[in-house]
């Protein structure tokens, strides 16, 4: 039934095919911004804000940062009251395949089994789906030569589970491990590997870049920070104690005013695109005002006038919607420059489908409402007058 | 009396000219009352603002009376309401302007067509209907023109055309060679007086032309609003 006319939409939409073109194009690209926009704030908060970090310390030596401490203060700072967990780190410096920037990313050798307790945010997934695989996590405590890496790195570098990944040491062993999880989360683009293993190729020197002190209460964070300060300053490597939170505190409050500009970025896209929506389609209106009373005398009823004006409007948007949203999908599939942007946090962002087929009712809902008044006005005025003062 | 077509009687229509205070009333046709039977030709002639345009947009139910009372082929259309209004007007009238009106993006066949999309036929006999009505107004071969493709004379056919194509009672014309050379002119009243005596068409036709209302079987005056005269002529000669 509603077949007969879709020759008359296409003859009506491509009408004024300049300004057909030019609505459609200005609507794709605020669709387009829109989703993008969207995105960007979803992925923003994909990434938990770390729930444990707020409780957790890290301590470092007090000197130089990449000077070691004793692995042997891990067990004296486990027994500060407070303290729930303590998991040593050792900041492994080593080149994989060469120097190029690409291929540098953060390696930190760790006692694995701690992984769990320490950062209770980091969800272990599978590298390729990006599902959970908890799994996966067992196989890397069991391995000795077994690495966990983000899945940033997996997507970055096309690896699989059971990857040998071998990194040349500087001023430090090599080191040969094989992939056995992969983890998500807050930070997703770092690599793990077992502290104990790096120790024993190293000659057992007991070394330890920082540990990463998690508390029972976020309270407590100032007071058990001073103990273990004050625990090690007459020790051969004084310590610094600060909150995890002191690092990224920076970072979070950009975050917030990134999320705050985003938004209103959106917002006024969103009502840019209805105000020339808005004009176009009043225009239109008032210069087809004449035909619609034509076709009114023919025995169209102003519902169904209002019904093929709308038709119209949807058709527009939805072609619209599809480009701007099609666009944006596309561009985070492929590989482009603004994967590496923003210090490669978009790397792995993906447009969700969901937000992707929302652009369609939106593009449409905002076609609709600007079109409504003007053509509802058109489609109900009276015949005889409009005739009379249109010819 | 029972074959009146178009039954008129103390027809008034009163405009607001203005608004709020200034608000003035301009009575146009007042207490206005007219017959027309099943197969006339008739022509309404008067001078400019005497309510001609008026009257044949209150029979085509395109505009509303004021008072009076007003029936087609026994039907009172003042009482219907808007829908039902737009639904007898695609079944019963043919309207013909001055200035064509045809849609622009359509071609000849597309506006022939535009008042069937409001039927029940298939596409199939849409295309047949389309295509009698084309012949019978001679442009079979231009179905595919736009009428920006077309001469005055060939669009107004064209839009003679979408007037007949639904087959209505009453074909209704404002001043059909108003914008036409003589010679279309000519053409067209030729078109509508065939439409009268070969289709038994009822026709009303606004005209200033007093050549053109020689083509009708009846001449109707209508002057500020009354009818003044109403000549019944012997059978048209040719
Ligand atoms: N919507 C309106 N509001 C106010 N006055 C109107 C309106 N429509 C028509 N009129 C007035 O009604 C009178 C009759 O107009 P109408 O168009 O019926 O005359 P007409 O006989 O067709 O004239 P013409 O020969 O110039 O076409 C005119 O004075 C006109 O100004
Ligand atoms: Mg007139």
């Amino acid at each position: 039934m509603a077949l007969r006319y879709l020759p008359f939409l296409r003859r009506n939409l491509l009408r004024n095919r300049r300004r057909s073109f030019l609505t459609l194009f200005s609507l794709a690209a605020s669709i387009f911004l829109v989703v993008v926009l969207e995105g960007l704030l979803r992925h923003l908060d994909d990434m938990p804000r770390a729930d444990g970090s707020e409780k957790r310390l890290i301590v470092r030596n007090a000197q130089n940062f990449k000077d070691p401490i004793p692995a042997s203060f891990g067990g004296k700072i486990h027994q500060i009251p407070g303290v729930q967990g303590v998991c040593a780190l050792f900041l492994y410096w080593g080149i994989y395949k060469d120097l190029k920037p690409e291929y540098f990313f953060p390696k930190m050798a760790l006692d694995a089994e701690r992984l769990r307790e320490n950062y209770p945010e980091t969800r272990i997934v599978d590298p390729e789906t990006g599902a959970e695989r908890p799994a996966l996590f067992d196989q890397f405590v069991a391995d000795r030569r077994g690495a966990s890496a983000g899945i940033n790195l997996y997507r970055k570098y096309g690896w699989k589970i059971g990857d040998r990944i071998v990194f040349r040491g500087m001023g430090l062993p090599d080191v040969e491990v094989t992939l056995r999880s992969c983890y998500d989360g807050p930070e997703r683009s770092s690599f793990y590997f077992h502290r104990a293993y790096l120790e024993e190729l190293m000659g057992n020197p007991g070394a330890v870049t920082f540990f990463n002190v998690i508390c029972e209460n976020a309270e407590d964070l100032p007071s058990v920070a001073s103990s273990i300060d004050a625990l090690f300053a007459n020790s051969q490597a004084p310590t610094v104690t600060e909150t995890e939170k002191a690092f990224q505190g920076q970072w979070v409050q950009m975050l917030g005013n990134v999320r705050f500009l985003l938004r209103a970025i959106g917002l006024a896209c969103g009502f840019a695109m209805l105000c020339v929506s808005a004009n176009t389609l009043a225009m239109t209106a008032r210069e087809r005002a004449s035909e619609i009373a034509v076709m009114k005398t023919l025995g169209f009823t102003p519902g169904k006038v209002l019904t093929l004006l709308l038709s119209e409007v949807a058709v527009l948007c939805a072609i619209a919607s599809a480009i701007g949203s099609g666009g944006a999908v596309a561009m985070f599939l492929f590989p482009g420059p603004w994967h590496d942007m923003g210090g490669g946090f978009l790397l792995g962002m993906r447009i969700p489908p969901d937000l992707a087929i929302a652009a369609l009712p939106l593009g449409i809902f905002v076609g609709w409402a600007s079109a409504l008044w003007p053509f509802l006005r058109v489609a109900h005025a009276p015949i005889a007058s409009t005739i009379r003062r249109t010819g | 009396m029972s074959d009146a077509l178009v039954q008129i009687r103390s027809l008034e229509k009163t405009y607001t000219r203005g608004s709020g205070r200034d608000a003035q009333a301009v009575h146009v046709l007042q207490g206005l009352s007219l017959q027309v039977h099943k197969g006339d030709f008739v022509a309404l002639m008067g001078p400019s603002g005497s309510g001609k345009t008026t009257l044949l947009n209150l029979i085509a139910g395109i505009d509303r009376p004021t008072a009076g009372e007003l029936m087609v082929d026994g039907l009172d259309i003042t009482r219907l309401s808007e829908s039902e209004l737009a639904r007898w007007r695609a079944s019963s009238v043919g309207f013909i302007f001055q200035l064509y009106n045809l849609i622009p993006v359509l071609t000849a066949a597309e506006n022939v067509e535009l008042p069937l999309l409001l039927t029940k036929l298939g596409k199939r006999e849409r295309r047949e209907h389309v295509q009698t009505a084309l012949s019978v107004v001679g442009l079979a071969d231009r179905m595919g023109h736009y009428p920006r493709q077309l001469s005055g004379g060939q669009e107004q056919r064209v839009a003679i055309a979408r007037a007949i194509v639904t087959d209505p009672l009453l074909l209704l014309a404002d001043e059909p060679t108003g914008d036409l050379d003589k010679a279309s002119g000519e053409e067209i009243l030729e078109l509508l007086s065939r439409l009268n005596r070969e289709f038994g068409k009822t026709i009303l036709m606004v005209t200033h032309d007093p050549h053109a209302a020689e083509r009708a079987k009846r001449l109707v005056r209508l002057e500020k609003g009354v009818l003044v005269s109403d000549d019944v002529k012997a059978p048209a000669s040719r």
